[in-house]
């Protein structure tokens, strides 16, 4: 099971996300899918969430990695999204969610 | 609400003790010779029985795809309850996705019990309420600064308030569950119809219980499970394929991890995973259903120091969930002295291995002092 089935299986049925899809851009495997609801009080309205599943490991992120994910979903959706998501999957199966953002991003209220 | 406290805690590893079945040795009064005797004769009793763990087999783990993977339900139930291995690939850590599904889509029995994941969303859900109370107030508020308020706005200004001061007071959950009628087949989620058989209405297993590397060779050492490939492994081959080389490095990454696991379960601890909070572990009393974990766990080495600024965003984040971060140190053994040790061919030499390694501990916290003064 490759790292993306992982993420979309837990999307599906522990998030309970729908229409999520694995997209393959040469050798990056992208997830894309819709949540229950909005994930951030900030949004307009739900929307398509962009997803990248990385193992945990000990290796350092990079910022022209992340660059070309953004550069990668601009050639899947036709847009730079706002935001991305890293799926970080452990070898206990957790998988934790953290955004990316495109960018500053004002400060919103807990 | 029905709070699960259904499990009590049975035991730190899984392993039978003979008193957990045969019933404890009782107390000896140094003065009374009769509580001696009486000792004796129960502990010999003991002795002559049979040893319950012996009796029970090997719980069975199958290596595939890379992870370790748990599917009976009865070993996937010893190995929770009894020192709480492992995790619910589709759960927060207990297996329950099943049973928190079928709640969902209403299928089979309605089950009152409320699982930690509906707990955790209902209470998610009453602070997007609040939230949404809290915006309304700050608008009126603002409007009313500003002198634009009318009449019935400021009615609705006090309402808000007093609903905002409920929410802050009550931080007593009441979940009401209804009982609700079955959703239809052709009703649910393309993915849940996948998942469930049309005909007779029951839903598929999708998960399963998943072991970590640093669990699964804890359980390989003490003898508790078998693991199997195609073939059997052995303690070795578990060792190897956890290290993911055949030449390890004294300070591969698994061993480093084990070290510190082995240290912290050998003294009593429920050690589980912490990628949640941005360390490596964290150390429970007994276990999750009991309490919330007291300690996190960072492990450096002399080669791979960290800095101050990752030691200091890991403290904040510890500390804000009030958990003590301790560092520990590791002490790592030169290429020589591992492959000497890893060249025996006895299983014996793991233990070896592990008297290889040292472990210093520090713990590391915050201190503010015009507020930390006793």
């Amino acid at each position: 099971m490759s790292l993306a089935s992982k993420v979309k299986t837990n999307l599906q049925y522990q998030n309970l996300w729908t229409n999520v899809t694995i997209h393959q851009v040469s050798d990056l495997e992208i997830v894309s899918g819709i949540p229950p609801n909005k994930l951030s009080s900030v949004d307009e309205e739900n929307q398509v969430e962009w997803i990248i599943p990385k193992m945990f490991s000990q290796d350092k992120l990079s910022v022209s990695e992340i660059q070309n994910w953004f550069s990668k979903i601009l050639e899947l959706s036709g847009d730079i999204p706002r935001r991305i998501t890293i799926a970080i999957i452990n070898d206990d199966s957790t998988i934790v969610y953290y955004f990316i953002h495109n960018g500053i991003t004002k400060p919103n209220q807990n | 609400m029905v709070k699960r406290f259904k499990k009590s805690f049975i035991a730190p590893i899984p392993i039978t003790i003979s008193t957990q079945i045969y019933g404890l040795l009782p107390n000896i009064y140094p003065h009374n010779p009769i509580s001696w005797i009486h000792f004796f004769v129960k502990y010999l009793w003991i002795y002559f029985k049979p040893i319950p763990q012996r009796s029970i087999s090997n719980l069975s783990v199958v290596f595939e795809d890379n992870l370790f993977k748990v599917l009976n339900k009865q070993h996937q139930e010893r190995l929770w309850d009894y020192g709480f291995f492992g995790k619910g690939t589709l759960s927060r850590s207990e297996l329950n996705w099943y049973s928190s599904t079928q709640k969902r889509l209403h299928l089979g029995d309605d089950n009152f019990e409320l699982s930690n994941e509906e707990i955790t969303k209902f209470r998610r859900e009453e602070r997007v309420k609040f939230k949404k109370e809290r915006t309304k107030e700050q608008e009126l508020e603002l409007k009313k600064r500003k002198n634009e308020i009318s009449e019935s706005e400021l009615q609705e200004l006090d309402e808000i308030k007093k609903t905002l001061i409920k929410f802050r007071k009550n931080n007593k959950l009441k979940i009401k569950q209804e009982r609700q009628v079955p959703i239809e087949y052709k009703d649910m989620r393309p993915e849940d119809q996948e998942i469930i058989d049309e005909e007779s209405m029951t839903l598929q297993e999708i998960e399963y219980l998943q072991l970590s590397a640093v669990e699964t060779f804890y359980l390989k050492l003490i003898d508790v499970i078998d693991v199997f490939e195609a073939d059997q492994l052995t303690l070795e081959d578990v060792f190897y394929k956890c290290c993911g080389t055949k030449t390890p490095k004294p300070d591969n990454q698994f061993i480093l991890s084990y070290i510190a696991y082995h240290h912290y379960r050998s003294l009593g601890w429920c050690v589980r995973n912490g990628i949640k909070f941005g360390c490596d572990y964290i150390l429970y009393k007994k276990g999750p259903p009991f309490s919330h974990a007291e300690h996190g766990i960072l492990i450096i080495t002399e080669a791979n120091p960290k800095s101050w600024t990752e030691m200091q965003t890991v403290s904040r984040v510890i500390g804000s969930v009030r958990k003590n971060l301790v560092l520990n140190f590791i002490d790592v053994p030169t290429p020589n002295e591992l492959n000497e040790i890893l060249n025996d061919s006895d299983d014996q030499k793991f233990f070896r291995l592990l008297q290889l390694y040292k472990v210093n501990e520090i713990l590391y916290k915050r201190w503010i002092p015009n507020r930390t003064r006793d």
